[in-house]
């Protein structure tokens, strides 16, 4: 091995190292944003989770309670027809101008293909109540003990609906208000 | 030189094991801290809150489960609480909440799944980045590179031939070059001492979690219960303030602790503070609706808030749930019986009255007003001095419906206490009225004890004594009408006749 000969391995080394530097920077830099970029894609958007919920398909979770007169509700009770799962409040605007829909859709359903049950979300029994005498209902309303019903279903808001069909499934979950006219053809759909 | 150089390596030798023992000794001494300095456990408040604060509220922006006010993140506290307290793991709430509210919600992502990547990108990108120090450092290395060249040339000109020098030149990651490379020994150092410090505050953080069926869990809820025993002393006693800071420690180590709820409520309430008491008894009954203590705090608390319809749905509940004999003694002393009917009596005499005012004429079955609306209506305008009005009520209920059982019960019920031995008289037509509620009825409870006590005011003894007989006999004894005979000490009354 002459000296010319190190000379020229060195020369070399030197020029690959700064390349290889680059490397051990660039390389970690370009995986993390691939992988970032993938996750962003494969993430649902907010806009599908709008409709989506982790019940669709399984069974309703229990709602078991006594109404405000003072009836017994259970919805393991109810197989055999649809139930609407309404989750309202008496302060939310939405829930006051849906709540005629709701008093059409369950005269509509009287001979008991279909009811209805309100869960009250945060709300005191007085103003439930006093709602309901205000603007007719007479389905069964739950209002004690519901913060736990509320969870299960996964609640983020009011008004919020869940349609459960005769066998125990929920099969679609709405938010925001309700039409007695779209209640119905979404139970004809999933019927179908 | 042999010489030489194997004293070089005996000394490189040493800087290794000293620095692995340094290593070994930080290592063993954060396990051993971890093992028996463990910090003291961390009770299920910490652990429910601890949780909270990792998850995100679902309708937040940028606010965990733990910071947010709004009642879908009270709820939610209000679960995880009760998951803790029944022992469930982390994993198995984040578990649940994930499920319900979506992925988005956990700070701390899944191991599984695209999430992954977080968790492993911190890796690759350290090691990447050791790598890279690495191969840095030995870039600028060269200086001690030359040391071993001088001292090998040195060595050389000292007339040994030896070509070792020279191939130690070209092959610098043999031993001597690396342990006379101070880069890579701080580095080692360096690196030793994460390693050690990691597994320290790893073996610490496992140490100091619960998880499902761990002793610990068991054993902060012997020391509930042993507490609540004390705080019922001490409220026992009349020591409030020492009764509501044992409750607090109680709520400490069992956030959902129904009995420490109700009762820290109830003693908020006695010392005037229902404001703050509504909310930890609304969480006891949202946690068990069967506690019959925290349905009577709950109506007491409503009706002190002026919440009249919770008061009512609460005590209606309280009477389902068959209250032992303190608690139903409770609701007396307080006056929450009265009060509750006084907001019943009162709601539907309003509702009556809108139907006689909006009908001509009036049809109380076809306007939604049950028999038990009319008689409660009719009870409040007998307590007003109207007792009249409060027959003729009914009278006019009974023209639509005369063999309802209830109206011909509470018809008879309301003329038969108005008997004095000064005006006799009604008891003969309250007769007359509980007769044919129970020829139709024979089991009604109400019929049974208003016609024992009606017979009784017309000298009727033996007939007063077959109703209670029959009433005994009953499957169920409603409390209200067991409460009823006892306050008037109809049974007394009767066995000297």
């Amino acid at each position: 091995m002459t000296a010319g000969a190190s000379a020229s391995q060195g020369e070399i080394r030197s020029s690959s190292r700064p390349r290889s530097r680059v490397i051990w920077i660039v390389l970690p830099v370009g995986v993390v944003v691939v992988l970032l970029v993938l996750m962003m894609a494969t993430s649902d958007s907010s806009m599908d989770r709008a409709v989506d919920s982790h019940l669709l398909g399984e069974v309703a979770p229990v709602i078991a309670g006594r109404t405000t007169d003072g009836e017994w509700f259970d919805i393991d009770d109810q197989r055999g027809i649809w139930v609407i799962v309404n989750f309202f409040s008496t302060t939310c605007v939405p829930c006051v101008v849906e709540h005629p829909e709701l008093v059409a859709f369950s005269e509509a359903n009287a001979a008991g293909d279909a009811v209805v049950v309100s869960i009250a979300f945060d709300d005191s029994a007085a103003n439930v109540v006093d709602f309901f005498a205000r603007n007719g209902g007479d389905w069964p309303v739950l209002v004690t003990d519901t913060a736990g019903v509320a969870v299960r279903y996964g609640v983020t808001g009011v008004p919020e609906s869940y349609l459960v069909a005769p066998n125990g499934a929920v099969v679609a979950k709405i938010i925001g208000g309700v039409t007695a006219n779209g209640l119905q053809e979404l139970i004809t759909q999933v019927s179908a | 030189m042999t010489k030489q150089r194997s004293g070089v390596r005996r000394r490189h030798r040493s800087h290794r094991l000293v620095a692995w023992a340094a290593a070994a000794i930080v290592g063993v001494t954060a396990l051993a801290v971890a093992a028996f300095a463990e910090a003291p456990p961390r009770t299920n408040a910490d652990r429910a809150h601890a949780l909270a604060e990792r998850l995100a509220c679902p309708v937040c922006q940028g606010q965990s489960v733990a910071e947010s006010d709004v009642v879908v993140a009270r709820n939610i506290r209000r679960e995880i609480r009760i998951w803790v307290d029944e022992g469930r793991s982390d994993d198995y709430i984040r578990a649940q909440l994930t499920a319900i509210y979506g992925d988005d919600i956990d700070y701390t992502p899944s191991a599984s799944g695209i999430s992954s990547v977080v968790w492993i990108l911190p890796v690759v990108v350290g090691v990447t980045a050791v790598a890279g120090l690495t191969s840095v450092f030995a870039g600028r290395s060269p200086p001690s590179t030359t040391q071993v060249v001088a001292s090998s040339g040195a060595l050389a000109g000292a007339g040994a031939s030896d070509p070792t020098p020279r191939l130690r030149q070209d092959t610098p990651a043999a031993d001597g070059d690396v342990t006379t490379n101070p880069w890579r020994r701080r580095l080692s150092w360096t690196m030793a001492v994460a390693v050690a410090v990691l597994l320290g505050v790893l073996v610490a953080r496992s140490a100091g979690t619960r998880g499902e069926g761990d002793t610990i869990t068991g054993d902060v809820r012997a020391s509930a219960r042993e507490l609540l025993v004390d705080a019922q002393q001490s409220f026992a006693r009349g020591d409030m303030d020492a009764a509501v800071g044992i409750y607090d420690e109680v709520l400490e180590l069992a956030p959902s602790n129904v009995e420490a709820l109700a009762y820290k409520a109830w003693l908020l309430r006695l010392s005037g503070d229902s404001s703050a008491a509504v909310t930890l008894i609304t969480d006891a009954v949202e946690i068990d609706p069967d506690y019959v203590d925290a349905r009577v705090f709950a109506a007491a608390i409503a009706l002190d808030l002026g919440d009249n319809a919770a008061a009512v749905a609460h005590l209606d509940a309280f009477d389902r749930l068959d209250p032992p004999t303190l608690m139903r003694r409770l609701v007396s002393q307080q006056g929450l019986r009265d009060a509750v009917n006084e907001v019943k009596r009162a709601d539907a005499l309003g509702r009556v009255q809108a139907v006689m005012a909006a009908q001509s004429p009036v049809s109380f079955a076809e306007s939604g007003i049950t028999p038990e609306d009319l008689l409660l209506a009719a009870e409040a305008l007998a307590v007003s001095d109207r007792l009249f009005e409060g027959l003729e009520l009914v009278q006019r209920a009974l023209v639509e419906q005369p063999d309802d059982v209830t109206l011909n019960v509470g018809y008879g019920w309301l003329l038969g206490r108005s008997v004095s031995d000064a005006t006799p008289e009604p008891a003969t037509v309250a007769l007359t009225f509980l007769d044919r509620a129970l020829e139709s009825d024979p089991d009604h409870p109400e019929g049974l004890v208003y016609r024992a006590f009606v017979r009784s005011s017309l000298d009727d003894f033996q007939g007063a004594r077959a109703d209670l007989a029959a009433f005994d006999a009953l499957a169920v004894q409603p409390h209200r009408l067991v409460d009823l005979i006892g306050s008037f000490e109809l049974r007394a009354k009767l066995e000297g006749r």
